[in-house]
């Protein structure tokens, strides 16, 4: 290996919390690696594996409490475990560069664009402004942001997720350093977005001649991105190589355990449903009011759904898959009547929900219940487990307390928790198994229908799979309907049977799940497609990055796509037997 | 610097341990004295008066020729009673209202709001004074004047923390349950706001405690002979030059009580102010 290529050489790092009893806790144990010019190192691991602790012992941003304790970190010729904050100070943002994954908090709230994007270059070189802001705008255009001038003087709340993380971009590149660290940068962001971040991202660093060191746990978008990998588990490396050699050979089981739980298409067999319909939504549309000024102003809605029509077999899984904003969310809460309805109805087991004049959330608790997104907040932190789960069971008046008690305890089982988890707070079970909890909370008094909205997204890819085999397991065994809410595709073509696409709060296309994933025929389903690096085995234990190809649809005599515009009439066209796409009347 | 900051932080750990010792310090002589004393709390002794602190009264006798420890220890609990009630009284109201103005919103809140700013608009203690003079210079008085006062604090707490709180998921997965609005309310919501309430509440037990004295010394509180230590130390002002004992041991003992609640209710805030990171 050439010596001129490398750029840095880690050897040996061990970082330690130190504790108030004196003894250590390693969180990183001898971990090695090299990094050349130019070239983009991606570190994958699940939380806890210690790869953000390795990005910020390159900054030296370690907290308080831990430091490094061996090894050493060396950045073309420089020793950097040994530094003194002085010293640091001007390595960063010269030398070094860092972007964090919460696009909202990164920025400073308070400062305009400009000033945070020039603050680094004032105080570091003796630049003129004019030629600091120069280079500013010259980023800011590099990062394809629409009218930079304008943009230096804005703040960062006018901004979207995707626009700021490209900003914090523009930014860290200001100095041109030669070495730029990306904590999970587009965790945070769809992933058309994310996408186009990365791409960007990468563009400009090929061009500034940056090196990127790429810190994900989604093996998908390494897999695209990066050219070497290195796998931790645990605070030690497993496994470390070139990007396509790993994937296709992986050694060490922690790497193929990895990969296997990437979601993946399951043939499915196709069931003969009877043709019952457990929901049913006509012309569905809801609208947020818009805060007035005055109390005298007519109040101003904003539609957030228009003239939704949906189906929900019995026995099916329907996937509703969107970008934020789209209105996924708000449709899961509109059938569970969490948030009221404007236009059209909605029907849930035979029950016209929107007929009354206020939620009826007694009935209906034993028909349709909701699995959360968020484990964290979605348990009440000052009840036990037991009392959560057993909640529910408590509109029954008629229950004993030893029964409630035996069904507590054999609905934990059923999701794979033991007895001893009854008293325990939620404070004290890590996320997957928060989120085992809520799931047996929504199906403990045995509902027909379960909206689920997000389940899987808050959580690391190896219990992800796990949530989504017992979410599988117990719909065979309970045999309830799910409606799945999500954004990630890979999940859905692995658990759903048909999947509606919403776009903006219209449903751009529906259909079975192969007719959606082979034939997709709107120009945004092919564009989240298209999104979505997707990594296919072709042997046992291999993998390859593969590309979807889709070709445009060649729509018939009189209608057109449906891009977006007002005024004009839509329809949705049968496009084949299970497959349905929204355009426009020409 | 590292041992300073050890030294510090061993100061910081016994806020608690010191702030209860000097608590019940006061608390076990006043109970001794009470007991023990061979002097009642309002026995006139005019052979005796003003004597200097001795061996058979240990702080000294007033105007009278009552025994002054005596008279402190029976003023601790009257003191500590009507504060106590007070704080309770302020918690309980406090809770409630500022529980439903900020889960129901609308215009529940905006009455409940106007109310609770109006009360929070007048000074303290002329709010009490107001309210004594339709109530009438008795302990019960005392106690609900106080406990007025002090509400609006709690409930703009609660308030604010109930705010916060109501569009977490949780609330909605008890809703969905089918469980009432209140149900939700007081299972679900209330037992997460209850962290704030308890660091706030030895802040306010302390204000409560030094508005009875001052409503005391003013004439205003426990009505006499029942000794208080605010009336003991109004009492003392005509003859502190020559006999400072009568002021100089209520004094004492009002300081060290409020000392040692407020050493509590740091100790309570470090430990439990959620704002504060665990390490």
């Amino acid at each position: 290996m050439n010596n001129d290529d490398q750029l840095l050489q880690v050897n040996g790092l061990n970082i330690a919390f130190s504790s108030r009893n004196g003894s250590d806790n390693y969180i990183v144990r001898d971990v090695s690696f090299s990094l050349n010019k130019a070239e983009v190192f991606a570190i994958v691991g699940e939380s806890g594996s210690g790869k953000t602790m390795i990005a910020k012992s390159l900054m030296g941003l370690l907290p308080p409490t831990a430091n490094v304790r061996g090894g050493s970190i060396c950045l073309a010729g420089q020793e950097l475990s040994t530094l003194k904050n002085k010293q640091w100070q001007q390595l960063r943002g010269q030398a070094i560069s860092m972007i964090f994954q919460e696009p909202m908090v990164s920025l400073n709230p308070s400062l305009k664009i400009g000033y945070q994007l020039c603050e680094a270059m004032r105080y570091h070189t003796d630049m003129a402004a004019a030629d600091i802001e120069q280079r500013a705008l010259y980023l800011l255009t590099k990062m394809r942001i629409k009218d930079p001038e304008s943009c230096m003087g804005k703040y960062p709340h006018e901004f979207s997720g995707g626009m700021r993380q490209r900003i914090m971009i523009a930014s860290a590149l200001m100095m041109k350093p030669k070495l730029l660290i990306a904590d999970e940068p587009t965790t945070a962001l769809d992933c058309i977005v994310q996408k186009e971040v990365l791409d960007t991202l990468l563009a400009v660093c090929q061009e500034e001649g940056a090196a990127v060191l790429l810190i994900s746990h989604d093996l998908g978008l390494v897999a695209h991105y990066a050219q070497k990998i290195l796998v931790m588990q645990q605070g030690a490396v497993v496994e470390q190589g070139e990007v396509d050699g790993v994937l296709k050979t992986p050694q060490h089981s922690y790497t193929k355990k990895l990969l296997a739980a990437l979601p993946k298409k399951i043939p499915r067999q196709a069931e003969d449903r009877n043709q019952k319909l457990a929901i049913s939504v006509q012309d569905l549309c809801v609208e947020y009011p818009i805060r007035r000024d005055w109390f005298w102003q007519q109040q101003q809605a904003t539609r957030v759904l228009h003239d939704v029509t949906l189906q929900l077999k019995k026995g099916e899984t329907l996937a509703i898959v969107g970008e934020s904003g789209s209105g996924k969310s708000t449709l899961g809460r509109a059938i569970l009547q969490l948030t009221p309805v404007s236009h059209g109805s909605i029907n849930v087991n035979g029950v016209d929900i929107t007929a009354d004049q206020g939620p009826n959330f007694r009935t209906m608790s034993q028909e349709i219940q909701l699995i959360f997104q968020d484990p964290y907040s979605a348990l009440s932190p000052r009840r036990t487990i037991a009392q959560t789960v057993a909640e529910p069971l408590l509109q029954q008046s008629d229950i004993s307390k030893s029964e409630i008690n035996s069904r507590v305890i054999s609905m934990l089982a059923e999701v794979g928790l033991g007895a001893e988890y009854a008293s325990r707070f939620p404070h004290q079970l890590s996320g997957g198994q928060r989120q085992r909890v809520s799931i047996a909370r929504a199906l403990i008094n045995r509902p027909s229908i379960i909206v689920a909205d997000e389940p899987v997204s808050a959580l690391d890819i190896t219990v992800q799979s796990q949530v989504l085999k017992l979410l599988d397991s117990l719909k065979t065994k309970f045999g309830f309907s799910c409606i799945f809410i999500s954004h990630d595709l890979g999940v859905v073509e692995q658990i759903a049977d048909s999947v509606v696409v919403l776009y903006h709060g219209r449903i751009v296309e529906q259909g079975s799940n192969e007719e959606i994933f082979t034939n997709p025929a709107h120009p945004y389903t092919q564009q989240l497609l298209s999104a979505l690096p997707e990594l296919r085995s072709v042997a046992e234990d291999s993998y390859q990055l593969h590309q979807r190809h889709c070709t445009e649809f060649d729509y018939p005599e009189g209608y057109c796509v449906d891009d977006g515009a007002v005024n004009k009439q839509r329809c949705m066209l049968d496009i084949s037997d299970n497959h349905q796409l929204a355009c426009i009347k020409t | 610097m590292a041992a300073l900051k050890r030294m510090l932080s061993l100061a910081r750990l016994s806020n608690g341990l010191l702030g209860s010792a000097l608590l019940l310090l006061v608390l076990a002589m006043s109970l001794l004295g009470l007991l023990f004393s061979p002097y009642g709390t309002i026995e006139v002794d005019f052979l005796n008066r003003f004597a200097a602190p001795s061996l058979e009264h240990w702080f000294g006798t007033d105007e009278y020729g009552r025994d002054v420890f005596t008279r402190v220890a029976s003023g601790t609990f009257i003191s500590l009673r009507v504060s106590a009630t007070a704080v309770i009284l302020a918690i309980v109201a406090g809770v409630f209202i500022g529980a439903v103005s900020g889960y129901f919103a609308g215009w529940i809140d905006r009455i409940a709001m106007v109310i609770i700013d109006s009360i929070m608009a007048f000074p303290g203690l002329l709010l009490v004074l107001g309210i004594m003079s339709a109530l009438g210079p008795n302990e019960a008085g005392v106690i609900i004047a106080l406990g007025i006062a002090y509400t609006p604090s709690i409930a703009r707490i609660v308030r604010g923390s109930i705010f916060s709180l109501r569009e977490t998921d949780y609330v909605d997965a008890s809703r969905l349950i089918g469980n009432s609005e209140w149900t939700t309310l007081f299972r679900h919501l209330l037992p997460n706001c209850i962290t704030p309430i308890v660091v706030i509440s030895s802040s306010i037990f302390t204000a409560a405690l030094l508005s009875e004295t001052a409503l005391s010394f003013l004439g205003l509180g426990v009505p006499p002979p029942e000794p208080s230590w605010g009336s003991m130390l109004a009492d003392s002002r005509n003859y502190l030059v020559l006999n400072p004992w009568l002021g100089i041991f209520p004094g004492v003992a009002i300081t060290l009580t409020l000392l040692g609640i407020n050493l509590i209710g740091d100790a309570l805030r470090d430990r439990w102010d959620p704002r504060a990171e665990t390490p």
